[in-house]
């Protein structure tokens, strides 16, 4: 496997008293794709924001390039190359999508995404980056991918990107995802459709309950029909 | 009575003045940080009794600036070592906090300065007036300390809406979490916002300080009313504090005009409104629906 980028080591990891991540250990190298799969509840999006710093990690431990970051305040994780795109999307309405965007690079790392950049590939942000940030679900989907991006990354910690969205706008957000992907850009996902998820991705991990319960390439969890009816309903 | 009419008129616009300077620090932090701060009144205050010890030794611009930085810097020295601790906590502590430090404020203002009302002077060159459409306008009040909250107003403008401080505090008002996903060292921007509307209070109180009397009540009287003002332009909002303050000063000064309610016209024309606005329109004229939820 590449250099690892991410690693979760046995997190236990609370929102107030409910422990909700139990022994979460876990790991996605460079480039990789790396899906978090699982029912609601199953702590999937408490995994990204144990991460983020947004959960209490109580303990276990998180690396990032091999250096722990638990302890670390959430600002400081996207100076480091963490960029998080959290499933409510949280885009901020009363600025303009250029200033979202611009807030984003303020603390990010300087590399291959400008924001003339994103304008080419996100036509829709485009033509209309000096407009306020009013946007339909799919709008704010890309604008919230862009924002990531335009940091410059090490990894992204894509949450439900398709949660919500009509199956058409669902469809060209799978797109851009895949073609971020294509890129060769690191990413742990997580997806409410299996299928979509699994075509996306390069590894998985299964969680139920807060645990680990199954891992491995997409084609050894596709195998696991075990695993996959029991925690998956598939 | 037209003339005693256009002089309230414009007493009215003069006071809005001094509110939307007090009142926007306040509304830019509740906004930001969601610091219910019932000391900004007595940053207020404060500014106007350390301008009136300062003027006497280095004069009438140094001591306003002097006094306006110095509450400033404590501004942010309070925030920084008594709030920061609280705001994993619900609001009501920091309301608790502010509070009481209010009345500590006001109880040390006495022991340094005593009960009794003082004024400062203004240079000769400002305390007289100027006759326009037949009234007499004090130079001072009336013009000069319009001009200069229209010019820190304009400053405070370009701050918000034209820099990244500015784009972060905007960003920060609606989600503040978010904005540190995103890198920022929000509590940094906190302290920072802070000592920003400290400053401003205190500006406002040192250019009050030779027009009104300054009592050690002053923060007091000044906080409920700049609440007020803050809860009828709408939480978070540049325009909101500035609407809300004209409102609520013209409204205030012409009420005075009026037998019987006249003495209370301030307290009385500002809860009047707050109720009214509240009933329409509860998030304020410019406020934002949800901002809290």
């Amino acid at each position: 496997m590449s250099a690892v980028v991410l690693e979760l080591e046995s997190v236990n990891a609370f929102y107030d008293k409910s422990h909700i991540l139990k022994n979460v250990s876990l790991s996605v190298g460079e480039g990789e794709v790396v899906a978090l799969l699982g029912r609601n509840g199953s702590g999937r999006s408490t995994t990204l924001k144990a991460v983020m710093g947004l959960a209490s990690v109580r303990s276990g431990e998180i690396r990032f390039h091999g250096k722990p970051i638990q302890h670390r305040p959430t600002y400081n994780l996207a100076k480091l190359g963490i960029a998080f795109v959290p499933e409510d999307r949280r885009v901020f309405p009363n600025l303009t999508i250029a200033e979202n965007l611009r807030l984003a690079a303020l603390s990010g790392r300087k590399g291959n995404w400008t924001e003339k950049r994103i304008y080419e590939y996100f036509a829709v942000l485009g033509e209309r980056r000096d407009k306020l940030a009013k946007l339909s679900g799919g709008e704010q989907q890309m604008l919230a991918i862009a924002r990531a991006l335009i940091a410059n990354p090490a990894i992204i910690l894509l949450d439900e990107p398709m949660e919500g969205l009509a199956p058409l706008i669902a469809r060209n957000v799978e797109d851009v995802v895949r073609r971020i992907r294509e890129e060769g850009n690191t990413i742990l996902l997580v997806e409410q459709n299996v299928e979509i998820a699994m075509s996306l991705s390069d590894r998985g991990y299964i969680l139920s309950n807060g645990r680990v319960m199954a891992s491995g390439k997409i084609d050894e969890l596709k195998a696991d029909t075990a695993a996959m009816q029991r925690y998956l309903a598939v | 009575m037209l003339h005693q009419i256009g002089d309230q008129f414009i007493n009215g616009l003069t006071l809005g003045m001094l509110y939307i300077l007090v009142a926007l620090g306040l509304n830019i932090i509740l906004g930001l940080m969601g610091v219910i701060n019932f000391s900004h009144g007595s940053f207020f205050m404060l500014g106007a009794y350390v301008a009136y010890t300062l003027q006497s030794h280095i004069g009438f611009w140094p001591g306003i600036f002097c006094a306006a930085l110095i509450i400033g810097a404590f501004g942010m020295l309070f925030e920084s070592s008594l709030i920061r601790p609280l705001y994993k906590r619900i609001p009501e502590y920091t309301l608790l906090l502010t509070y009481g430090a209010a009345l500590i404020f006001e109880q040390v203002v006495r022991r340094i300065w005593g009960d009794i009302a003082v004024r400062t002077q203004t240079p000769d060159y400002l305390s007289g007036s100027v006759s326009f459409a037949g009234f007499e306008v004090p130079i001072y009040k009336d013009v000069f300390l319009v001009g200069i909250t229209i010019v820190i107003l304009t400053g405070v403008w370009l701050l918000i809406n034209k820099t990244n401080i500015g784009m972060i505090i905007r960003a920060g008002t609606r989600d503040a979490e978010m904005v540190r996903v995103l890198g920022i060292n929000m509590p940094l921007v906190f302290t920072f916002v802070f000592g920003i509307g400290s400053f401003m209070a205190a500006l406002a109180g040192a250019l009050a300080a030779p027009v009104y009397a300054i009592i050690p009540t002053l923060g007091s009287q000044w906080i409920v009313l700049t609440f007020v003002i803050v809860i009828v332009g709408g939480i978070g909002s540049f325009w909101g504090a500035v609407v809300g303050g004209l409102i609520i000063g013209v409204v205030s000064s012409l009420m005075e005009l009026v037998p019987v309610i006249g003495p209370l016209s301030i307290e009385l024309s500002g809860f009047v409104i707050m109720a009214i606005i509240l009933l329409i329109r509860p998030r304020g004229i410019f406020g934002v629906e949800g901002l809290f939820e």
